[in-house]
């Protein structure tokens, strides 16, 4: 996707599209497992997995062993 | 996240039309959230009809959380800018209309903040793995 205010982007930044051209990628690591593993979830199971993360917070917050 | 990249943010951001008869609705949903400005003097100060048609950025705090009510983001890009790279998710039995990752990076590229550039790598990785197969090994 282009758009005209790509070219007011500082010189450092990569203009959209460098990275994302549907070209197969290598796998490259944790980062990898994390992103296909939401990827592979559904909208409403990536926000119950956010919420989870949250309720481990309050759980730590609260001194109590969160629900799994 | 809703697209799929792993990552959160403490504020829900909406980008907004600025349309007259769209202001009384919003103005109602945030009054239903006890919606009040950030004030670093903390003052409470509330949405009303005059904010909504006046002001570009309203970041609020909520009964729900923080909120950012924007016209614009990035380098001016508004509601009917990011239309065309948006799709409407079904969330919870709510459907909400998200903004696609190819216009998040963008709008990240154009704000350039420290927290922009820190989320770029995984943004534009998310949407290449949503973009490529992963490659045969071997």
């Amino acid at each position: 996707m282009s758009h005209p205010a790509d070219s007011a982007l500082p010189a450092d930044v990569a203009p959209l599209g460098t990275e994302a051209d549907g070209e197969p990628y290598a796998w490259e690591g944790d980062d990898d497992h994390v992103i296909f593993w939401m990827l592979s979830l559904t909208p409403t199971e990536r926000l119950a997995a956010l919420q989870g993360f949250v309720d481990s917070f309050m759980a730590l917050q609260n001194d109590r062993p969160a629900q799994v | 996240m809703l697209d799929g990249a792993p990552l959160s943010t403490l504020a829900v951001d909406v980008v907004f039309l600025r349309r007259d008869e769209n202001l009384p609705p919003l103005l109602d949903a945030l009054r239903a959230l006890g919606a009040r400005y950030v004030d670093p003097a903390g003052r409470h100060i509330v949405p009303d009809a005059d904010k909504l048609a006046n002001l570009r950025i309203h970041r609020l705090v909520t009964s729900m959380g923080a909120l950012d009510v924007m016209e614009t983001i990035g380098h001016g890009l508004s509601y009917a800018d990011l239309l065309g790279d948006t799709q409407v998710m079904e969330v919870a039995g709510v459907k909400v209309r998200v903004l696609g990752l190819e216009t998040i990076i963008l709008s990240k590229e154009q704000a350039n903040r420290d927290k922009d550039r820190a989320t770029l790598h995984l943004l534009r990785r998310t949407l290449q793995m949503k973009k490529g197969p992963p490659a045969q090994a071997g």
